[in-house]
């Protein structure tokens, strides 16, 4: 039960990082162009952002995914990061429990 | 009066928020005060990007700078009065963080000094945190010579209107206390501060106009709220903030005058609804949330709000019936008394259950009559079926906030803090999925997976609180 709670919560965090990390690479592919029908690529090539122009005179603009590999490569690292964090803090309150019992 | 006092007790509100509310629930934890300050500075650093990418890309080689910046100075009245009236609410909630003081050799006008000096500290933090990414980006932009106008343009503007508000607030509570009408002033204050925000938006909006038309055809733009920025440009910054220094001394001055010398407490409930439902433990939960005052001046906002739209035949779907689910952050607290007594002690999820219940309750109370004048209004049933979604998830998350970060004796630290960090949180996860171009379904189950996550860590941290407070555990 305590390893599928830090599972869950591994997978919460990760998800959030990695949402983060996908709108920060879409700002920067949004901004790093004005022209109109140059696609550009953001996030390692995971995210492209194209802006048309439309027969009536307007603007549109196009985002989406063009490559999920990288996404989740960065899905994978945060979650075993954080995994290995909260594993790491567990040894570390047990060894400070051992050590004031120790006294 | 004396100063000492008014610093002592100013100094007592500090440190109370900072032992205690630090203290409890999910910032109990130095890794999570360290997680969460991460995250705010992340945020800021965020908001700072995009405020510069953004001005960069629209602003950045043209000369539109000088009537965005005169277009802000105009309605800085408004945002401030906006971010006022929200302070006000928060902070006459905080009346319990007050009554610390009581017992303290320090009079009321002390006493009520020191409390504006510290809402005034915590308002400034605040401001840093949404004015900053605007000035920075700004500055980066067009140079260091560009500080002068911005402090000019916002930051003078923004303390002689903050200070301007607090003096007719105390002006406003005399008034009050002259008219026997005190007690209610939880809701007559928010009430009156509406209704000056009705009236300065045409008057902003209208002036927003003047100065793109002036800008356009090169006439020069005079008005008297942008008094700092033009005396700054005809005799220099030593003048301007000369005026404001003057100026800031008078108004403290009128509201050391104006602060009132009587403490008349709050009232806190309304009786309705029959006592006898108190036997069943969702009665009791239902109870405690309708007969707070704050629910009814939430629920006398949403109905003024929904016959002003069917007047002035404003035609949107229903979404100011999430102003209700705001209450979800005090729902935790202020039902605190209720799990301590024996008679209702239940598991965790049981109690998680009645708290978003009676939530619920209310929600249908008052959306019953909202919705009607929307559908009346002509809007289709298939818009307002979002609204309901979004109002659930609103109701939840609230909740959790107030389980996170728990806002004890009403102090409205806790209530920012938690409101800051889930707004990034949720700003991040909204825009991240947007990029993804879900499907509506695949969008419905992801939101589905992520509110069901909320309630599962909302039942943990109740237990976990349970479990503190019989020592079962170190917090």
């Amino acid at each position: 039960m305590k390893w599928l709670l830090r599972i869950i919560t591994a997978v919460s965090i990760s998800f959030v990082i990695t949402m983060a990390l996908v709108v920060a690479g879409f700002i920067m592919a949004m901004f790093s162009t004005m022209d109109v029908g140059v696609r550009k690529f953001g996030l390692f090539g995971a995210i492209f952002f194209e802006a048309h122009d439309q027969p009536s005179g307007a603007t549109a603009l196009e985002i989406g995914i063009a490559d999920g590999t990288p996404i989740a490569v960065i899905f994978c690292v945060a979650f075993l990061f954080c995994l290995a964090v909260t594993v790491v803090l567990e040894k570390l309150k047990l060894h400070k429990k051992q050590l004031l019992q120790a006294r | 009066m004396r100063l000492e006092s008014i610093v002592l007790l100013f100094r007592l509100f500090w440190t109370f928020i900072l032992r205690r509310v630090l203290g409890r629930g999910l910032l109990a934890s130095r890794m999570m005060r360290i997680t969460g300050a991460f995250i705010v500075i992340i945020g800021f650093a965020g908001f700072n990007v995009l405020s510069y990418t953004v001005m960069r890309q629209y602003l950045g080689g043209t000369d539109l700078f000088e009537p965005v910046l005169a277009i802000a100075n105009v309605s800085v009245g408004f945002w401030v009065l906006i971010a006022y009236t929200l302070i006000r609410v928060l902070f006459l909630k905080a009346d319990e963080l007050l009554k610390l003081s009581f017992n303290l050799p320090a009079t009321n006008k002390e006493r009520t000094l020191a409390f504006a000096l510290f809402e005034a500290s915590v308002v400034a933090v605040i401001t840093v945190f949404v004015f900053g990414a605007f000035s920075i980006s700004t500055v980066l932009l067009e140079g260091p010579a560009f500080i002068t106008n911005i402090v000019v343009s916002i930051w003078l503007p923004v303390a002689s209107m903050y200070l301007l508000l607090s003096v007719a607030y105390y002006l406003l509570e005399r008034g009050l206390i002259v008219m026997r009408l005190a007690r209610l002033r939880g809701l007559l204050v928010p009430m009156i501060l509406a209704l000056g925000l009705s009236v300065l938006f045409p008057y902003t909006n209208e002036q927003t106009a003047v100065i793109a038309e002036s800008f356009i055809e090169g006439r020069d733009y005079v008005s008297p709220l942008l008094v700092y920025s033009m005396l700054e440009k005809n005799f220099g910054l030593w003048l301007a903030v000369l005026i404001f220094a003057a100026a800031s001394t008078a108004i403290v001055a009128g509201i050391v005058a104006a602060a009132p010398r009587a403490y008349v407490p709050l009232r806190r409930f309304i009786v309705v609804l029959p006592s006898r439902i108190a036997t069943w433990r969702l009665g009791a939960y239902t109870l405690v949330l309708f007969r707070s005052f704050e629910t009814l001046v939430a629920v006398i906002f949403v109905f003024a709000f929904a016959l002003f739209a069917w007047l002035q035949h404003i035609i949107l779907p229903p979404y100011v019936l999430a102003l209700i689910t705001f209450q979800g952050v005090y729902a935790y607290v202020n039902s605190e008394p209720l799990r301590r007594m024996s008679a209702l002690r239940f598991s965790a999820w049981k109690n998680y259950l009645s708290i978003v219940c009676s939530q619920l309750i209310l929600w249908v109370t008052v959306a019953i009559p909202v919705v009607a004048v929307s559908l009346a209004q002509g809007i289709e049933v298939s818009a307002c079926l979002p609204v309901a979604g979004f109002c659930l998830s609103n109701i939840l998350i609230s909740t959790l906030i107030g389980i996170a970060f728990p806002p004890e004796k009403g102090n409205p630290f806790t209530v920012l803090v938690g409101a800051v960090l889930a707004i990034i949180i949720i700003l991040t996860i909204a825009l991240g999925l947007n990029v993804f171009n879900l499907k509506p379904v695949v969008s419905a189950v992801v939101y589905s997976v992520l509110n069901i996550l909320v309630v599962m860590y909302s039942i943990l941290g109740m237990r976990r609180m349970e479990r503190i407070q019989r020592h079962e555990v170190a917090s």
